[in-house]
């Protein structure tokens, strides 16, 4: 009885290894940023240039992907070499310059990535209605000390603008490397956190079976669809946005 | 208590060891963002978002309209153009899959010298030296020119000094062209206005599948066919063999091999008799009276009589011929005779009308032969030859392929084949995909072939124009008047076009409104046309195949192989021939009569033995063949095709003689083949497990009889009473669509040009003949054929088979992890990501449409390119199946918010409703009552009902799509499945 107890010890010892590899292995740091071909500070554009977002990319109102600017954009006011325009001697200029004149793309790194199994809609989120939000979605943002909660996102959303940009992807105004800020980019709950702060979400979303519940389940069934808000005020059916079929297909 | 490792603590390990390894192997490696250097300015470009360019499908010369769907600037989706007057936003299954042509892995990469890799700039020096050396010996063997390039062809052959073009097209149409001729004085194609007939006879010809324009045809053919308003059409085939053509038949008449022309006479003489028509008829018809060639067609004078009778009730007529099975050496006769009863019935004008022109002279086989008596005497010193494959599609006999070696062959063809195999020299052309043409198709049609993408960067290919305008200019600078590449020859020709039609705007505006619309469309011009005096003197003849030795082989095209051309293209090997329903193989039709005879059983491999050679394939039973006659389809047997074509079945041209008809068209029927039995097994693969449908009504049928009394209509199957209220009324769903389908059995053709699209438009995996073996192919609508009947009297139905959208679905509630449920406009949703593989919903699918991925399958580079990148590609392990085209309904919704609406009727198109050549498909929101489809479906009650059905309609699985039945205009044969006699052995096609 004994060596057999000593044998599950050694069994739970070597799970446990195992098992705390697999979280070690899973641990990644909050911010989450690579090295990139060239130190491209968004900071230096952003703010201090006062570029807007979709200058560069601008495909982000139009179509599924943002568009990563073409390197003739950088080109458009740094000039090649020999013109001498914007930072004719910075050496992460130059870089790019080198990839101009070699006309070789810029090898950036992705930070923001969403699995090939989700299709995700830029243009549907830079048009979105902030209306369709909850009346109270975003309040209660606290940007000094929970500038990443969930009300600062929504907030930012609601702003519109390059705000809107911000609350998915973080301030990038204030980042000298494009970082990934939120943990959690990209995993459905963390998607899920704002499309269930769309009025009707809730509601539309299945709830107790229909055998407990038949009894009234008609009745129900009318409330429900009442609070759904299917049509818009534009007299048009709002788009559906818990169904798996929205991103997965 | 047992000692050691115990099951439970196996799978302790075993599960924490493999966490660990999936950690290992799952190292989160950044992807890449690549920009774009410059981004185009010379056309559109948004990322991930489609654009649409207007071309011309090359894959055969019926020459459709084609409206191309790229992506990232990467051709992805090819659909029919809807401006084009012929195909009207239809494709063939071949039309489909020509993105295959674009994207084959057998593409010629690199220039090629004696099968070694040169450089481009050493090949195009060896060609120019060629041609200066070759001078007045050179020869253009290529596809018949169906636009300018006719012309650029004989200019080049001018300023290289002199030679001659010679056609090559297996499947051609000359010999109608010259049967036109003599009975009406006009060598040309005539219309064949289908639609205005009452009833077709049709003589062999397969129009539905490779003669003419099949997309058209099939069209104009259901327009006339389809049910309408309680009246049916008919069409009676007439033939040896019943063809995917022939199974859309009303009846199937059984003539002798050849003996089509003396049938078409003897109608006609009843014809003539009764209406006294074209007087100068009478003494030459009298001799083909019904009496007189009932023995040597196989006809009784009372069927001839009859059908006589139905064409004088049911006109105005339109008598068809042509195609492969009638090719015998009197195919020229045979379709004169054919023209006789077109004009003796009054067709003429009516469902036949000829246009204002004269056709281009196409040369024939014959000048084939010509060409090879001229290698042979080493008279021609250069020989080019184009995609065309001469080497492999005519018979060993003619001596082709000894001949081409002695002279210097350069091929510019861009798929590698066994001519090109055989060539000195290959200089990769461009495919049509990539480069500038046009097509002159019919009278009015002037369309115009425009390079949708750049070139795929895997090939370093060239446009073939261009690099004879390269050659000869090395040599002549003047030749082409300067003209530097073929767009501005084509140029050249296009404005001179716009000065013919009177345009006065710019030559660029004009120019641009052409590559929007796809070319120019004007009604066509038709010239009255009368039958010429002359056509006494043909005389027609039995060929009297039936009564000698051994059977007559009938040398038959596919839809999907035509001519061998398809046999590279892993879509259409692995797509079911929708007659045989087999996959990457040949196979040799018999009769079960005659095979029980000779002691072949289904499936068995037999050797077919004719005097010019043999070969070995698997025995297929099938009603629809004379009994002395066997019918092998064309298109496989290759050997440097490509890895996809290479080693399948067997190539029919090599039993063949190599004899001509008076057109100088090779004639393909006339000889006989002996069968031997070598193994009463083999591998032929088929997709259909049983060819009966054992009362299931799956491909239901009813007659214009019973449509007449509405106690009749609807289903024998029905759906139980049921307890539960419907989702319509439960909250959040169906509002405001319930996406639904209608399928109309009765104008399908089985063509399979759906599945096809499917493949295309899905990312749809090929898996292999071996695998599909194991039923483990991924086709996502399939092609189901079913017989009903025995012997001559049988029926052939066909039924697209697809993900049902069911209401109450039963693949839904057993799933453990939700990845399949009721999605809320009605879709039978699959959720790949959540998919954990279990397969239970497939077990649980009634209609046997879902798919498992097996494998991580591959898409060979470049074919990936082709990958529709707006849905996901499947990983191994997960469910897969129909979708309703999620994707397009997505991007159109996507649309419609944007112009702040709710989606219209007949803005979703799936892809197999798009290409459906005869709209058989029906697609759209059932909640709205003004939908096409809702209308169509009338699902409610019974007596709203008249064709429409649901498959399997008694699970309850409450599918959202109806099937609208088949009309027979005979007895339905699967009402009384008494009928069994000698042929058990045809029910186990499997």
């Amino acid at each position: 009885m004994l060596g057999k107890k000593v044998i599950n010890l050694k069994q739970y010892f070597l799970v446990g290894l195992f098992v705390s590899a697999f979280f070690l292995a899973l641990n990644t740091t909050t911010a989450y940023a690579e090295e990139q071909p060239i130190a491209f500070s968004h900071k230096l554009h952003t703010v201090q240039n006062g570029i807007a977002c979709q200058y560069c990319h601008l495909y982000a109102r139009r179509s599924f992907s943002s568009g990563v600017p073409p390197v003739s954009t950088c080109i458009g006011c740094h000039g090649p070499k020999e013109q001498k325009l914007v930072q004719p001697d910075s050496k992460e200029v130059n870089k790019m310059r080198t990839f101009w004149s070699d006309k070789e793309p810029i090898p950036w790194v992705k930070i923001h990535d969403v699995p090939d199994f989700v299709r995700f809609p830029h243009k549907e989120h830079i048009n979105a209605d902030s209306n369709r939000l909850l009346d109270d979605a975003g309040a209660g943002c606290d940007t000094k000390n929970a500038p990443r909660s969930l009300e600062c996102k929504l907030a930012q959303f609601r702003t519109g603008g390059d705000q809107r940009c911000l609350a998915c992807h973080g301030d990038v105004r204030q980042m000298e490397v494009i970082t990934q800020v939120d943990e959690n980019f990209g995993k459905m709950g963390w998607c899920m956190e704002c499309h269930l702060q769309v009025k009707g979400a809730k509601e539309r979303k299945r709830t107790g079976s229909t055998i407990a519940g038949w009894y009234h389940a008609k009745e129900m069934d009318k409330k429900r669809e009442a609070a759904i808000g299917l049509v818009n005020e534009k007299g048009y059916h709002n788009p559906n946005m818990l169904d798996c079929y929205t991103c997965h297909y | 208590m047992k000692k050691g490792l115990s099951r439970r603590n196996l799978f302790k390990y075993v599960g924490a060891g493999s966490a660990t390894a999936v950690v290992a192997g799952c190292e989160n490696k950044p992807e890449k963002l690549i920009p774009m250097l410059v981004p185009p300015t010379d056309y559109e470009y948004t990322p991930q978002t489609a654009y649409q360019y207007m071309t011309t499908c090359r894959e055969c010369d019926a020459a459709c309209g084609m409206m191309v769907t790229t992506r990232e600037h990467r051709a992805q989706k090819a659909e029919g153009n809807p401006n084009h007057p012929l195909n009207q936003g239809a494709l063939c299954a071949k039309g489909q899959a020509s993105l295959q042509t674009l994207y084959n892995p057998s593409r010629h990469a690199y220039p090629l010298a004696d099968g070694k890799k040169i450089p481009w700039q050493e090949g195009l020096q060896q060609f120019s030296a060629l041609t200066q050396t070759a001078a007045g010996a050179i020869a253009y063997l290529g596809k018949p020119a169906v636009g300018s390039e006719g012309d650029f062809l004989d200019e080049w052959l001018q300023a290289a000094g002199g030679g001659k073009r010679v056609d090559f097209e297996l499947l051609s149409q000359n010999s109608q062209v010259e049967a036109n001729q003599i009975a009406f004085n006009r060598a040309d194609v005539p219309e064949y206005a289908f639609e205005k007939a009452g009833l077709i006879l049709n003589f062999s010809a397969d129009f539905l599948e490779t003669w003419g324009n099949p997309v058209e045809n099939a069209r104009r053919f259901a327009d006339m066919h389809a049910y309408q308003k309680g009246n049916k059409n008919k069409f009676v085939h007439i033939s040896p063999h019943v063809s995917l053509t022939g199974a859309k038949a009303d009846r199937w008449v059984v003539i002798n091999p050849g003996t089509e022309g003396l049938v078409a006479l003897a109608i006609a003489a009843v014809i003539q008799q009764e209406n006294g028509s074209h007087t100068f008829l009478k003494a030459y018809l009298e001799s083909y009276s019904p009496e007189n060639v009932a023995e040597e067609t196989g006809v009784s004078a009372e069927a001839i009589r009859g059908l006589a009778k139905e064409a004088l009730e049911h006109g105005p007529l339109l008598a068809i011929g042509g195609g492969n099975v009638s090719a015998t050496k009197q195919s020229v006769e045979t379709l004169v005779a054919v023209n006789i009863l077109n004009a003796v019935s009054g067709a003429l004008d009516k469902t036949l009308r000829f246009y204002n022109q004269t056709a281009v002279k196409k040369s024939t086989h014959q000048d084939l032969l010509e060409l090879i008596s001229d290698l042979d005497a080493g008279k021609i010193k250069l020989l080019i030859i184009d995609d065309s494959n001469p080497v492999y599609a005519l018979p060993p006999s003619m001596g082709f392929a000894e001949a081409i070696k002695k002279t210097f062959v350069v091929s510019l063809a861009s798929q590698k084949s066994e001519t090109t195999h055989e060539a000195n020299l290959v200089l990769p052309a461009l495919t049509a995909y990539e480069s500038w043409g046009d097509a002159f198709p019919r009278s009015g049609v002037k369309s115009i072939q425009q390079p949708v993408m750049s070139a795929v960067n895997t090939f370093d290919a060239k446009a073939r124009e261009d690099i004879l305008i390269n050659t000869v200019q090395s040599i002549d600078k003047t030749a082409f008047s300067g003209n530097s590449n073929y767009l501005d020859f084509l140029q050249d020709k296009w404005s001179k076009i716009q000065r013919e039609l009177g345009d006065t705007r710019s030559f660029e505006n004009f120019w641009i409104s052409i590559l929007e619309n796809g070319g120019i469309y004007e009604k066509p011009k038709f010239a009255r046309t009368a039958l010429s005096r002359k056509v006494t003197a043909v005389k027609v003849s039995s060929p009297e195949l039936v009564g000698q030795e051994g059977l007559t082989l009938l040398p038959t095209t596919s839809l999907l192989l035509g001519d061998g051309s398809g046999a590279n293209k892993p879509w259409l090997q692995e797509v079911p021939n929708p007659m045989s329903q087999i996959v990457w193989d040949s196979w040799v039709e018999i009769n079960p009569d005659t095979a029980q005879k000779l002691g072949i059983n289904d499936r068995a491999i037999i050797e077919v033995k004719t005097p010019h050679g043999s070969v070995q394939a698997t025995a297929y039973y099938h009603f629809g063949i004379h009994r002395d006659a066997i019918a092998i389809p064309m298109g496989q047997g290759h050997q440097h095709s490509g890895e996809v074509a290479d080693g399948f079945g067997i190539n029919v041209m090599q039993l063949l003689p190599g004899e001509f008809d008076n057109a100088g068209n090779l004639s393909f029927v006339g000889v006989q083949a002996e069968l031997k039995l070598i193994n009463e097994k083999s591998y032929t693969v088929n997709t259909d497990g049983n060819a009966r449908q054992l009362g299931r009504e799956i491909a239901a049928a009813t007659t214009v009889e019973e449509l007449a009394h509405p106690e009749n209509h609807g289903s024998a199957h029905k759906r139980p009473t049921e307890f539960y209220p419907d989702r319509s009324e439960t909250a959040g769903y169906y509002k405001p669509y319930r996406w639904g389908m209608t399928i109309d059995l009765d104008r399908c053709n089985g063509c399979s040009a759906c599945v096809v699209a499917c493949y295309a438009e899905n990312n749809i995996p090929v898996v292999g003949k071996i695998r599909t073996a194991i039923g483990r192919e991924m086709s996502w609508i399939r092609m189901e054929r079913y017989i009903e009947g025995y012997g001559d009297d049988f029926e052939t139905r066909f039924s697209p088979m697809l993900c049902q959208q069911c209401g109450n679905a039963g693949c839904e509630t057993v799933c453990p992890v939700y990845a399949t449920y009721h999605n809320p406009e009605g879709l039978n949703a699959m959720i790949y990501n959540r998919c954990v593989g279990t397969r239970y919903c497939s077990n649980n699918c009634a209609y046997k449409v879902r798919r498992f991925n097996w494998f991580n399958y591959e898409f060979p580079a470049p074919l990936d390119q082709q990958l529709n990148s707006t849905i996901t590609t499947r990983e191994v392990g997960v469910m897969e199946k129909c979708t309703f085209c999620v994707q397009r309904i997505k991007t159109a919704k996507y649309d419609a918010k944007d112009l702040s609406r709710d989606l219209e009727d007949g803005e979703v198109l799936t892809a197999c409703q798009q290409t459906c050549p005869t709209k058989a498909i029906t697609f759209g929101n059932l909640m709205d009552p003004e939908s096409k489809v809702a209308k169509s479906a009338l699902r409610e009650t019974a007596d709203k009902r008249d064709r429409q059905y649901e498959v399997l309609a008694e699970l309850n699985y409450k599918p959202a799509i109806t099937y609208l039945k088949k009309v027979n205009t005979r007895e339905v044969l699967g009402h009384n499945s008494e009928n069994h006699d000698s042929h058990q052995n045809s029910e186990n096609h499997g």
